[in-house]
């Protein structure tokens, strides 16, 4: 088994621990160093008040990626290992409702000033169609996020990434993510949302990641939205494309 | 053996970065700036391989977690810390051309002995990526140690000094 194997492969639940221990320092100490570093370019005066205030803002980027990473933490823990006694409450706190692009604005938000600096656009097509799911909008967002965030990471830089939500002949909501990235292979289409994965490509491009991002995707996708995500990458146009179906029970316009 | 390319330029005023994220050490690249220096920024071990095998750099400050790229190594991999750390194959690179090792600075987030024995080994100074203040006083003196007339590699000689 070559090594690229090796690291391809699906990690049992005992290698899970260990691996968050391992990627999750990694990915909270990285941002927080950042941040840390800058608030000491500002007291020791390396900074102008003016330079101060934009990497002040930077900063909050940096902290709001670590946010994003301990909230997914969360959400396996809170949705997906709860105890008894939560789950009686988890009814209640799904009948609420999601409006569809406003979930993705926020989301688009959220990457606006990374999305800046790579010349990456994230752009939603049909923002008013008021598509409605019946699902928490802190875990439609999550999707998105972690979707966007990915884009950051291995998306080639100075284009538009575009968000179209559609209905197909089943009645089926689909909302597909297209845009140019460093890719994977297509046998990897569906390990690539398995816990703990990082494929070749993710590997060559940055050398860690919690490998957490795209599992939140599809357990959110399949157990709250009782849909499905899938991926697909084209080498020759270099165009990575996620969609999300949502049965038609679970959302209405 | 290793096999190196050696640099035919001299490039006094740069500091080669080497870092796959760039966004979370842009504070240090300001702060090396700040002090007088350029710096040139590398992604992987590829990248930096590539820079290093033409210029010789003021100084090198070098990321430990990073990918390969497309390099492969020229040289035998002495142990499996280069697999976990593969910043140690740019170190062991521009170490092997000649560079003082006073003038290469590793960083990580991760601090185990494994990391701190295999930079004894190569000579080359080394620092936790969270602990600010010891970072930036490593930095600080590798900028204000002048290069010395025998850590300049003798092929850059009949090169162009930058």
């Amino acid at each position: 088994m070559s090594e690229d194997d090796t690291k391809n492969m699906q990690v049992g639940p005992k290698d899970i621990g260990l691996l968050f221990l391992a990627n999750f320092v990694h990915q909270v100490v990285n941002p927080i160093s950042g941040v840390i570093g800058t608030l000491d370019n500002v007291v020791d005066g390396t900074y102008d008040a003016v330079k101060a205030k934009q990497v002040i803002n930077a900063s909050r980027a940096q902290l709001e990626q670590c946010i994003s990473l301990i909230r997914n933490l969360a959400y396996l823990s809170d949705f997906f290992f709860e105890t008894s006694e939560k789950g009686e409450l988890r009814k209640a706190r799904e009948a609420v409702t999601s409006v569809l692009p406003q979930v993705i604005i926020e989301s688009i938000q959220f990457f606006q000033g990374a999305g800046e600096k790579k010349g990456i656009k994230l752009e939603l097509v049909n923002a008013s169609d008021q598509y409605r799911i019946a699902a928490r909008p802190e875990l439609l967002k999550q999707v998105f996020i972690n979707l966007f965030d990915n884009w950051l990471k291995y998306g080639e830089r100075n284009q538009t990434v575009v968000i179209l939500s559609k209905v197909n002949s089943k009645k089926e909501l689909i909302v597909e993510l297209s845009g140019k990235s460093i890719g994977f292979s297509n046998s990897d289409s569906e390990n690539i949302f398995n816990m703990g994965f990082r494929s070749k490509e993710a590997h060559g491009k940055v050398a860690q990641g919690s490998g957490i991002g795209l599992f939140i995707c599809r357990k959110i996708t399949e157990e709250i939205l009782e849909g499905t995500i899938s991926a697909t990458h084209s080498p020759k146009t270099a165009t990575t494309t996620f969609r999300i179906s949502i049965p038609k029970n679970l959302w209405q316009l | 053996m290793a096999t190196v390319n050696l640099p035919k330029t001299l490039i006094s005023t740069t500091i080669l970065v080497v870092d796959d994220e760039p966004e979370h050490i842009q504070w240090l690249l300001d702060y090396v700036e700040a002090k007088g220096m350029k710096t040139q920024l590398a992604c992987n071990v590829g990248e930096a391989v590539a820079l290093a095998a033409k210029n010789q750099y003021r100084g090198y400050i070098i990321d430990l977690n990073i990918p390969m790229g497309s390099w492969i190594p020229t040289f035998k991999i002495p142990s499996d810390v280069y697999e976990k750390y593969k910043g140690f194959f740019v170190i062991k690179y521009v170490r092997t051309q000649g560079n003082s090792g006073q003038n290469v600075t590793a960083y990580s987030a991760h601090y185990n002995e494994q990391i701190t024995g295999e930079a004894k080994t190569l000579y080359c100074e080394y620092t936790t990526k969270g602990r600010v203040k010891e970072f930036k006083a490593e930095v600080d003196k590798l900028i204000n140690t002048p290069l010395a007339a025998h850590a300049v590699i003798k092929s850059t000689s009949t090169g162009k000094t930058k």
